[in-house]
């Protein structure tokens, strides 16, 4: 087994399967760019903009799912509402973390370019979004209504539609 | 035990608390030699005396192991005077000592213990007191390095005042009155020992003592629970005076709490800024290390520690930040002031908790502010995402959580088409009144109508977004009149797609909508013909759609539609979708050219007649139609010559038959299967006749009244055609009317089927496959759902025609029959079972 070194944001060194960090399409390009091979044992991938407790879990999210299929895309798909409800077991037991881990977890997705990984984060966000008034969203991310107070009148009106609801 | 050998016996030492331990070595000679033999383990061992073991201790004389360390807990029941006598006893080795709750009556009989200890090089005094203070203190012990004192009286400490070889001095006070110790004679005792290089000071308590004045000494390390003078509730700047007069003498600094109140981050800023230390750690957390600031992977503040905290994300890189909210009073709308302002300051902090033991008082929502800077790490782009997940519904409602999700959800609008606005009688008056929607520049509206909400209102809605509207769909608008209509449609200048369901105007005198330059799409579903009328003028209309699921003649205009048609210079795609449009075919007239068809239909079905089809329509398209996709086969006995003409005869580059492509790029396809019903029958055998490549068929039979005389006459002759067909299933719906013995001759020509499915309950099932049976040669699988009666004789008959049989499903009641009925290496399987 090819394994290749990782370098979190606070310097651990996480050694993995190469076809397990390939799973980020930025790795993949990182090692094209640096001339990284199979062969190149001592070389590290500097990962700046993860830290060392999410990337273990991309990591271990990444060997979870390495021999998965790519996922096909096209444009259409991108704009249509897309099924949340799909979420496997083991995604979502993956995903029982803190607000502050998944969303952390939607950043490295996405700064590493892993799809599969993206898609799931944001559909648990966005499970913990649907049948939520304003006012209970707000509540479930800690966000401070910002309206100003004649805005916040509409909003209050808006509030009251959804919980007539 | 006095047989263990030493490497046996400390394991069993190295389990034990020191007091265990020291009752151990007073009963047990061994460890007691094991023990004064190891100058490492005496050096460790600290012999514990409490009331319980000190007559023991006490009175042995054999006990002569030289102890460098005690600690004596004493107890009223203890006799002061042997105390005395026995630490005096080790006077000479004796390094460290604790005395723990003594209460001296006077300067002596302390110094009587203390005096002669010329070895003590640490003391340590815990719940200490003398009664009496007559100015005398204790001479210098010239060993002493290290002094301790927790909760000791004043007198106590007066007593230490002439000690200069003190090196540490370390006070625990968790008492949060002003006098937890004594800070003038604690000062006189440092300013003495000229020595003194290290302090600490445990406990709350002991940080009142950073409120004074002056602190007459030089230290060069610290290690502090407080670094200034908590006042709990209120603002006020700190005194730094402590730090100021340390500042480049202090080098090494722990504090277990960060600086509170307001001021606390100026102090922490100072402390890092100004200190110049070596080293500075906040509890275990290494802030600085060789005066390099270090990246904080966690830290914690309370709510009184607010400005230090943000002190803390300014100057150090921090990944995770725990708020812990106490039931402390605070200045809410002091710390509103703080944190209120948007920054980026905490853009490191990835993890944020919050610990939150405020109960009654409820502060939690205090730091709301603080809070969003986990969902507003994510850029647009990932909320886009987000919004992408969710419903219609919840977009809208996270649209409205704050302004910032508010112009990100209106960009994502601008940009989007498919964000389709339901507004309905439940929903309308709520958004109609919220201001800020109509800032979104709607591209996607949905509107149906109900009587609740008046006409009007959702007009002056629609005008709203008059200028960003591309998509529109109405739905039971009924218009008095062309005047109530003409507005709304001629103020939709970007509109490029109309869909009108069940709409109505009740009176019109031939006026018609301007046309609508940008309109591409339109599309009618159970409107009247009045609503029809009014857009005879869309000459840009590429795609029309008509929706009609009403059998009637008169489901949809004809003549009108055609007129739309005709004056649609552009059109090129039509859609009728529903059984309701097949009447359209009947046509005499199809004044317009289109290359793109999809239709349920593409002749008109008379249901029970023979008929020859009218293909009119095809024929006036024929040489433009390109693409044509139809749901339906064509029905009745002409169906077939319907389906050869389109094949032979349109040209199409393109043409499905529902999902099923029959041509593409010109070019007919390996259809593999395909279904059709009783009444396109003739269909069905084109579809063979075509299609060779077939080799699964589904004839699903419904109650139809059927001319069977005439299918007969088309299915019974012997034919080759069915001969690639290894699959054959039979959906019976047909009773009462009772169709499935018609089609025998059918079944007889499916000679090479493998697999046959006869989901019926037609009760003459036994005498269909007596006939058919013996004609299916190589016939493996039979799924029969029949529950008719005879059973067994229905098995005989697949037993005798079918010798290769390998798998039966039969009804459920049925199964243990089959069982009975055949070989073992017939597999029985339920029919009812997928």
């Amino acid at each position: 087994m090819q394994t290749i070194k990782l370098q979190s944001s606070d310097n651990e060194i996480f050694e993995c399967d190469l076809a397990v960090a390939k799973c980020s399409a930025t790795i993949r390009t990182m090692l094209e760019d640096l001339g990284i091979d199979e062969n190149s044992e001592d070389e590290v991938v500097p990962l700046p903009n993860v830290n060392s407790a999410i990337l273990r879990k991309v990591i271990q999210f990444c060997t979870y799912h390495k021999d998965d299929p790519v996922p096909s895309s096209t444009d259409d798909d991108e704009n249509k509402e897309k099924r949340t409800d799909d979420i496997t077991s083991w995604d979502a037991d993956f995903l029982k973390v803190d607000q502050g881990t998944l969303f952390e977890l939607i950043l490295a997705a996405n700064y590493l370019d892993i799809r599969s990984l993206l898609d799931v984060t944001c559909k648990t966000v966005a499970n913990m979004i649907k049948g939520k008034t304003p006012d209970e969203i707000r509540k479930t991310f800690n966000i401070k209504n910002d309206f100003t107070p004649a805005e916040e009148e509409q909003v209050r009106k808006e509030n009251t539609w959804c919980e007539e609801k | 035990m006095e047989n263990l050998n030493e490497d046996d016996f400390m394991p069993v030492i190295d389990k034990l608390d020191e007091f265990s331990t020291s009752n151990l070595i007073l009963v047990s000679e061994n460890a007691r030699n094991i023990l004064s033999n190891s100058p490492m383990r005496l050096r460790n061992f600290n012999l514990q005396i409490r009331k319980t073991n000190f007559r023991d201790f006490f009175d042995d004389q054999n006990f002569i192991v030289p102890i460098k360390n005690i600690s004596i807990s004493y107890d009223i029941a203890m006799d002061f005077e042997d105390v005395v006598r026995f630490v005096i006893r080790y006077q000479n080795t004796l390094e460290t000592l604790e005395l723990n709750h003594f209460k001296f009556n006077n300067f002596n009989e302390c110094a009587n213990i203390l005096n002669k200890l010329k070895n003590l090089t640490s003391l340590k005094l815990n719940d200490c007191h003398m009664g009496s203070f007559n100015n005398q203190t204790l001479p210098a012990i010239r060993n002493l390095k290290s002094l301790s004192f927790n909760k000791c009286d004043d007198n106590i400490f007066k007593i230490f005042i002439n000690q200069d070889s003190i090196e540490k001095i370390t006070v625990q006070n968790n008492d949060w009155t002003w006098n937890g110790f004594p800070h003038d004679i604690f000062n006189e005792i440092c300013k003495n020992s000229t020595n003194l290089s290290h302090m600490v000071l445990e406990g709350a308590g002991t940080g009142s003592y950073f409120d004074g004045d002056e602190f007459p000494y030089k230290i060069s390390k610290l290690e502090t629970t407080m670094i200034t003078f908590h006042w709990y509730v209120g603002i006020r700047t700190q005194r730094i005076r402590f730090l100021e007069s340390q500042k480049r003498f202090l080098k090494d600094l722990t504090i277990h709490e960060l600086p509170f109140d307001f001021d606390g981050g100026r102090v922490l800023k100072y402390i890092i800024e100004e200190m110049n230390l070596d080293n500075f750690y906040y509890g275990d957390i290494p802030l600085i290390i060789k005066r390099v600031k270090q990246i904080i992977k966690e830290f914690t503040a309370s709510e009184i520690q607010i400005t230090s905290a943000f002190e803390m994300v300014k100057q150090f890189v921090c990944y995770k930040f725990k708020l812990k909210l106490s039931k402390t009073d605070i200045a809410s709308d002091e710390i509103e002031k703080i944190i209120n302002p948007q920054t980026d300051l905490f853009k490191d902090v990835k993890e944020f908790e919050v610990e939150d033991n405020s109960d009654c008082r409820g502060v939690f929502g205090v730091f709301l502010e603080l809070s969003n800077a986990v969902m507003d790490k994510l850029c647009p782009e990932l909320i886009i995402q987000i919004f992408k997940n969710t419903d219609e519904e919840s977009k809208l409602k996270l649209a409205l959580v704050s302004k910032r999700l508010f112009d990100i959800f209106k960009n994502y609008i601008a940009s989007s088409i498919n964000f389709k606005l339901m507004i309905n009688s439940v929903n309308f008056w709520k958004l109609f009144n919220i201001k800020v929607f109509y800032e979104i520049p709607f591209k996607n509206i949905s509107i149906i109508l109900d009587k609740t909400i008046k006409l009007n209102e959702y007009l002056k809605f629609i005008k709203s977004f008059a200028d960003s509207v591309e998509i529109l769909e109405i739905g039971f608008f009924k218009f008095k009149n062309f005047l109530s209509c003409f507005e709304i449609f001629n103020s939709l200048k970007n509109l490029k797609s109309l869909t009108l369901n069940n709409c109505q105007i009740e009176k019109l005198n031939g006026e018609a909508v301007n046309p609508i330059k940008a309109l591409k799409t339109i599309s009618f579903n159970k409107c009247d013909d009045n609503i029809f009328k009014i857009f005879i003028n869309q000459d840009s209309i590429e795609k029309i759609t008509v929706q009609n699921n009403d059998w009637t003649w008169n489901g949809f205009p004809h003549d009108i539609f055609n007129q739309i048609c005709k004056n649609s210079t552009n059109l090129s795609h039509m859609v009728l979708e529903g059984a309701g449009t097949g009447s359209y075919f009947d046509s005499d007239e199809f004044p317009y050219k289109i290359s793109k068809l999809e239709t349920t239909m593409i002749t008109f079905h008379w249901y029970v007649g023979i008929r020859t089809q009218r293909i009119r329509f095809l024929e006036s398209q024929k040489g433009f139609l390109k693409d044509l996709t139809i749901h339906e086969l064509p029905f009745d006995f002409d169906g077939g010559r319907v389906l050869k003409y389109i094949i032979e005869e349109m040209k199409l580059d393109k043409f499905y038959y529902g999902k099923i492509p029959l041509i593409l790029n010109g070019q007919k396809q390996e259809v593999k299967e395909f279904a059709a019903s009783e009444i396109q029958i003739t269909s069905a055998i084109e579809m063979f006749l075509q299609f060779p490549s077939i080799t699964k068929f589904n004839l699903n039979l419904s109650s139809t009244d059927v001319a069977s005389d005439e299918i007969e006459r088309r299915i019974n002759p012997t034919t080759t055609l069915h001969e690639n067909i290894a699959e054959f299933e039979v959906n019976d719906k047909s009773t009462p009317r009772g169709t499935f013995g018609i089609f025998l001759g059918l079944y007889k020509n499916m000679r090479n089927v493998k697999k046959l499915k006869f989901n019926t309950q037609d009760r003459n099932i036994n005498v269909i496959l007596e006939e058919c049976l013996p004609h299916m040669t190589r016939l493996e699988e039979i799924h029969l759902t029949s529950k008719a009666s005879r059973v067994m004789e229905r098995f005989r008959i697949i037993r005798q025609f079918v010798p290769g049989l390998k798998i039966i499903s039969v009804a459920s009641q049925f199964m243990e029959d089959a069982r009975n009925c055949f070989d073992e290496n017939v597999q029985i399987c339920d029919a009812s079972s997928p």
